[in-house]
């Protein structure tokens, strides 16, 4: 069973495990509060919960912290004391080379003291400072939560990973976000392949419409000269009843 | 030699090549209606990439929409002057200009004017042409080529959406932005699939009627025109300049138009805020996220099905003589349901409603060409629908503030649900009363030519060629009531 607790500032706090009703059968408990290898003293609060309480003033005293309950089988809880958590991106933000990007990072509940912008060069880290490359960097913070980095000018060294760092009072917090910057030619291609589509079905419509225009105009004149042909039929075979019956009589 | 003219049909050919202009339509409202309502997925990287807040990046949805109804009538202008082919392709090619300039854009106003005015005028001239062209090619499978054809606008954006996502994560906004321009590009296709038809109807012409001799309303008010006319005419130097325009739109003056405008009013006032606030009014009620989303969802595909199977349905010989009750039924349902909306306070009761309003949602959105073709005939559909769709520019975009000011106001959805449930009502009421009383004005009107009804046999041989469609019903009427005059004269 584990715990997570978020603590941004120096405090006083009480760790307890309470036993179950449904193991109060087992008996010869043996209660152990540790961190790391190192027992702390803990104090018996009732006949089935146990308690510590930590004075936390720096990230020394962070840590993981677990109640261990050894009778007939073994039962433990951990609790991970931990600074507040800061929410990056998974996905990459794209841009363009020329084109500025902004990076947000934002802190869910605690007020961080400072920001602090990171930029990851293989292993390295490299502080941005943002007065001292005006035209390329802007860090503003819209609000205590929330922080910007702008990127001026985007070119093909920018492409990476970044970290925007809150520092609290307990200690230092990261957030991780990658940027990726890419050529105009990128989005052109596939732009550039729906157009040659575009103009091949326009023109088969066209030529299709022509074509089978032509068809309905010759059919039009056949069906035209048809009828001439039958009318001049029908006119002669009248003219020779005619004569015959002219004969007969 | 008979002179070498294209053959003209007799009457709508109901399939053939009818069925590529349906295949057209649909690509049409595709890349229309669907990628208007895909835009709202761009709002996220705006706000993040220019700092603004989300009102201000609202306002390109707002303004491609309305753009795309206002210039609607300037779309059937176009196609009706030059020819429907030219009007999509040049739509086409606007559209899709306004997206490749929107993916250089360096502010938020420069989006307003590209990505706003300039596609949403590029999407007017394409919708209502495209939209006339299936009514001219179909009679008795009208409602279903429509149902097929507007279906577009909810396949689209459930195809459209995931893809437009997948193109901002692949090539940021301003790559998806110029695919999605090539995308559009297709409107070109679509316009050259458009071949005109010409159909017997069309050869309504002055001289004509001049012909024949008949004492016509419409004769006699197209004379008094062409006398007024005829000065102008030598002074513009255009042939029928006043003429053609006063014979394009004289369906205004037609007082069932005028019902049929001021219903549509009332119904696009009330349909507008639900689908912007359904997903605020669910989550205040205590729906999580995931399953407002999933009502919306709901919402778009019963949308299609309607549209389809009412399509269907009212093309059945029985339902075709009640075309205009099935789509004041349809219109009452859905305000019905608004009405009932405030009182559905959780998911399981919500999702019915979700169903039913979007099948007489999809169901009416159907039948609003058909009914507009047969109030006005296929002649002017153009121009009618044009009229048609620019009559829902305005509620779009009063509407969904209005009832966002009524929300904060009151402090709860029920009012401005109430509002846009009797909207609804009031404008399918107006209709059927309108209808009930040019039935009874008719039943009088035949039982006083009653003692004339040997004549009606003769007439029906006369000279004037009329296919017998459901279009013409009142046309039929004033025949009669003008016919026996003339007989009873001679």
């Amino acid at each position: 069973m584990e715990k997570n607790i978020t603590l941004d500032s120096a405090t006083i706090i009480e760790l307890s495990c309470r036993l179950d009703n449904k193991y109060s059968h087992l008996k010869n408990l043996q209660v152990t509060w540790k961190r790391g290898n190192e027992t702390i003293r803990h104090i018996d609060k009732t006949e089935n919960s146990w308690s510590i309480q930590l004075k936390i003033l720096d990230s020394s005293k962070l840590g993981s912290y677990s109640c261990i309950l050894k009778g007939e089988e073994e039962i433990s809880a951990i609790f991970y004391l931990q600074v507040p958590k800061i929410e990056g991106k998974e996905k990459p933000i794209v841009s363009y080379e020329g084109d500025s990007a902004v990076m947000i990072c934002k802190s869910f509940g605690y007020t961080p003291i400072a920001w602090t912008w990171y930029k990851i060069n293989g292993s390295e880290q490299i502080a941005i400072n943002d007065s001292l490359l005006a035209d390329k960097y802007v860090i503003n913070s819209v609000s205590a939560n929330v922080t910007h980095l702008k990127i001026l000018k985007l070119a093909k060294e920018d492409d990476g990973v970044y970290w925007c760092e809150a520092a609290f009072e307990l200690g230092r917090s990261k957030g991780s976000l990658k940027l990726k910057v890419l050529s105009l030619m990128v989005p052109l291609k596939p732009f550039l392949a729906i157009v040659a589509e575009v103009v091949i079905l326009v023109t088969i419509v066209f030529l299709y419409e022509m074509y089978s225009k032509k068809k309905e105009k010759c059919a039009e004149d056949e069906k035209e000269f048809d009828q001439v042909e039958q009318l001049k039929s029908e006119e002669s075979n009248g003219l020779e009843n005619s004569s015959a019956r002219n004969r007969k009589i | 030699m008979a002179s070498s003219r294209r053959a003209r049909h007799a009457g709508p050919p109901d399939g053939g090549w009818g069925w590529m202009i349906v295949a057209g339509c649909f690509l049409v409202t595709i890349c229309t209606r669907a990628v208007t309502r895909c835009i709202s997925i761009f709002f996220v990287e705006f706000q993040a990439y220019f700092g603004q807040d989300y009102a201000r990046t609202a306002w390109i949805h707002s303004i491609v929409d309305c753009a795309t109804m206002l210039c609607a009538p300037l779309g059937s202008l176009i196609s009706n002057h030059v020819s429907c082919q030219v009007g999509i392709i040049l739509g086409g090619l606007l559209a899709s200009t306004g997206l490749i300039l929107s993916s250089f854009a360096t502010s938020l106003e420069h989006l307003y004017l590209s990505l706003g005015v300039l596609t949403g005028l590029g999407f007017a001239l394409c919708y209502s042409p495209a939209i006339a062209m299936v009514g001219k090619y179909f009679n008795k499978r009208k409602a279903l080529a429509y149902g097929i054809a507007m279906s577009g606008s909810g396949i689209g954006t459930f195809i459209l959406a995931p893809v437009v996502q997948l193109l901002i994560e692949q090539f940021s906004w301003r790559g998806a932005l110029l695919i999605l321009g090539g995308f559009v590009l297709n409107l070109c296709v679509c316009g050259a699939l458009m071949r005109p038809i010409a159909l017997k109807e069309d050869h309504k012409t002055a001289p004509e009627y001049l012909e024949q001799d008949y004492a016509l309303k419409a004769q006699k008010r197209d004379l008094k025109r062409m006398s007024i006319c005829s000065p102008l005419i030598k002074v513009w130097s255009h042939e029928c300049l006043c003429y053609c325009s006063w014979k394009e739109y004289d369906f205004l003056l037609m007082p069932d138009f005028m019902v049929l405008a001021v219903s549509i009013l009332f119904m696009a006032y009330g349909c507008s805020p639900l689908f912007v606030y359904l997903v605020p009014y669910a989550l205040s009620v205590g729906v999580s996220h995931h399953q407002a989303a999933f009502l919306m969802s709901i919402l778009g595909v019963i949308d299609i099905i309607g549209n389809i199977t009412f399509g269907w349905l009212t093309d059945r010989r029985c339902l075709k003589k009640h075309r205009h009750f099935c789509y004041l039924f349809a219109v009452g349902m859905d305000g019905l349901c608004c009405l009932f909306l405030p009182v559905l306070q959780n998911f399981p009761l919500l999702v019915p409603f979700s169903f039913t309003f979007g099948y007489f949602d999809g169901a009416y959105v159907t039948l609003i060409p058909v009914v507009t073709a047969d109030v006005v005939g296929t002649s002017s559909l153009s121009s009618a629908l044009g009229v048609v769709y620019f009559l829902h520019a305005i509620p779009y975009l009063v509407s969904p503030p209005v009832a966002g000011w009524l929300v904060d106001t009151t402090g709860s959805y029920t009012a401005s649900f109430l509002l846009c449930g009797f909207s609804m009502i009031f404008s399918s009421m107006l209709l059927c009363f309108a209808r009930l009383a040019k039935k009874i004005k008719r039943a009088q009107l035949r039982s006083l030519t009653s003692d004339t009804g040997t004549k009606q046999h003769i007439w029906t041989n006369g000279a004037i060629a009329y296919s017998v469609t459901a279009e013409l019903d009142q046309k039929n009427f004033e025949f009669l009531a003008s016919d026996t005059n003339s007989y009873s004269n001679r």
